[in-house]
């Protein structure tokens, strides 16, 4: 299994009579960036919220490296290398940088993980090392997140909405950040985010949801000139954001 | 705690625990009464619980009031292991401290999927359960007569200790031991992991963290903790009845954690000896004594969850423009 896959297969979601996923087909193998874009409650956020195990799919399945990982706990999935951010930021408000690295970097104590400060150099996070979480900056929470999903040894980093509450200097860093992942990580990852200036430059493809469905799923300059996709942004913002 | 501010807490908090050790080790030497060796002696055994608490809620954000039944469990353990004459002290002392675990394993299983203030009132449940059971469970248990311990408590080559002074010596030695393992855990990995779960248990888990596990553990520990002390309790009052540790007593553990300071080592302790020492200087009756702990406890739970002394300790110190470190200072939630 050295380059495993994330798949799922006619992935449905329901929440009472609210279809959030619908029959959605998707890989995300390692290695590759995969971008997932669509308007708000087209059912992004669960499907992240599905991969990671923290929701059961109503229908069909998930495997990762041709194993059935849906109906596991949360924490085995991320164990198997399969890690999440979240779309609020999210840290230990009380830790120091440090102690949270330092409490990332041992649940990944059986794999061989990169150190703290090769990842603190890597999120340029070095100089933050003993700041308390709760006051550090939005945009260095969210890279914080990053970092520590880093720290585990992950195969797959799914990020949900990272550039959101960014501004366009801290958008184009963590573009950076995942153009540097790429290239010194051997891993997989998928990207949910509204901003097409992160999207269309940082995904090998991406997967357009609308609604619960897949309604395209391409490279960025297919994407961009997808019929479908364009009647679903009208005002096509996707064309104009991805033109810098 | 960063690894540097772990080992420094380390460093600090074992340091403290020595000075209390050596403060209280020489104050029988000064010839205090009787009376007052053994509200010292009941005071170090009343700590011990609140030590164990203190891992649970100091590091875990976790507050508990089953301390109290599992101090019980211990404390029949060894009072119907004595009466049976199957136990000795130092086999009660293991055996309780296993059996308070397993109970509170069973109570922690049953909680899982809650935290906070529903596992909090599971174990008030649990506190109560227990000491009805121990009340009804009559031809084990003595009902409402409880059991007498008449087993003496024997010392390997040194013979039987029935003094009070040698008591109290025992008493100071457990706690102490007791605060220096959960000093250990708190800067051990282990207790990084549970302040993760504290802060964010979400975040916690998706990075890999078995969260339900690492507060079950936490929850067994303190079990375990205060089931050894219960054993210490039953042998040093040689008696042990279902109203000392019911909800009631996990109550007043927690007000002695809550006095004291959850985030240090020598917190219960202190905790622990105002709660015992202040009634006595005071004078006052029982009922009302009750009513004044329970005004303590909405009063410190709502000016400082982290701990009445070190909210204090932290007045004075920023009188004095002392800077202070930013992990200790962060508030709890609120029990």
């Amino acid at each position: 299994m050295n380059r495993p896959t994330l798949s799922c297969r006619h992935l449905t979601k329901r929440f009472g009579g609210v279809t959030a996923l619908d029959d959605v087909d998707l890989d995300f193998p390692s290695g590759e960036v995969v971008g997932v874009i669509g308007p708000n409650g087209s059912g992004k956020s669960t499907l992240f919220n599905v991969l990671s195990a923290e929701l059961r799919p109503t229908e069909g399945q998930v495997t990762w490296a041709e194993r059935r990982i849906d109906g596991l706990a949360p924490h085995r999935v991320a164990r198997l290398g399969i890690v999440r951010t979240f779309q609020s930021a999210s840290v230990f408000p009380a830790l120091t940088v440090r102690e949270s690295m330092a409490f990332a970097h041992w649940t990944a104590r059986a794999r061989e993980a990169r150190t703290i400060d090769e990842v603190a150099g890597l999120t340029g996070l070095g100089d933050l090392m003993d700041v308390p979480c709760r006051a550090l900056p939005y945009g260095h929470q969210k890279i914080l997140g990053v970092a520590l999903g880093l720290l585990t040894a992950p195969r797959l980093l799914l990020l949900d909405e990272p550039a959101a509450g960014l501004n366009q200097a801290e958008v184009r860093r963590f573009l950076r950040l995942i153009q540097d992942i790429r290239s010194t990580h051997e891993i997989g990852i998928g990207i949910i985010d509204h901003d097409m200036g992160l999207i269309m430059p940082a995904c090998d493809r991406i997967a357009v949801l609308n609604f619960g469905h897949l309604v395209a799923l391409g490279t960025p300059a297919e994407i961009q000139s997808n019929q479908a996709v364009l009647d679903i942004y009208l005002s096509g913002d996707l064309r104009r954001d991805a033109v810098h | 705690m960063s690894a540097r501010t772990e080992a420094r807490v380390f460093r600090a908090q074992t340091a403290s625990l020595l000075a209390a050790g050596l403060l209280l080790g020489v104050l029988p030497g000064f010839g205090i009464s009787n009376q007052f060796l053994q509200i010292f002696t009941l005071a170090f055994l009343f700590a011990i619980p609140a030590v164990g608490l203190s891992l649970l809620y100091g590091e875990g954000g976790q507050m508990s009031v089953a301390s109290g039944a599992l101090y019980g469990v211990g404390a029949y353990v060894a009072a119907i292991g004595a009466r049976e004459h199957v136990l000795t002290i130092w086999l009660a002392l293991p055996l309780a401290a296993l059996a308070a675990a397993v109970a509170a394993t069973l109570v922690g299983l049953t909680a899982l999927r809650v935290r906070g203030h529903y596992f909090l009132i599971i174990t008030f449940a649990f506190a109560e359960l227990w000491r009805i059971t121990m009340v009804n469970l009559r031809s084990l248990t003595g009902g409402n007569q409880g059991v007498m311990v008449l087993e003496p408590v024997t010392l390997p080559g040194i013979g039987e200790i029935e003094s009070l002074r040698a008591f109290y010596f025992l008493g100071l030695a457990a706690t102490l031991l007791a605060a220096f393992i959960v000093v250990l855990l708190r800067c051990s990995a282990f207790g990084r992991a549970l302040r993760a779960v504290r802060e964010n248990e979400r975040l916690a888990v998706s990075l890999g963290l078995n969260a339900a596990r690492v507060r079950l553990v936490a929850f067994a520990i303190s079990g375990a903790l205060a089931g050894a002390a219960g054993t210490l309790y039953a042998y040093n009052l040689k008696h042990v009845g279902p109203d000392l540790f019911g909800a009631t007593a996990g109550i007043q553990i927690v007000l002695v954690l809550l006095i004291g300071g959850a985030r240090s080592a020598i917190g219960p302790l202190i905790g622990a000896l105002l709660f015992s020492l202040l009634p006595e200087f005071v004078a006052l009756d029982p009922i009302t004594t009750q009513i004044l702990y329970g005004f303590a406890l909405i009063v410190i739970v709502l000016i400082s969850p982290e701990g009445m002394v070190p909210r204090i300790a932290g007045w004075l110190a920023s009188a004095l423009r002392w800077s202070r470190r930013g992990d200790m200072a962060t508030p709890l939630p609120r029990p």
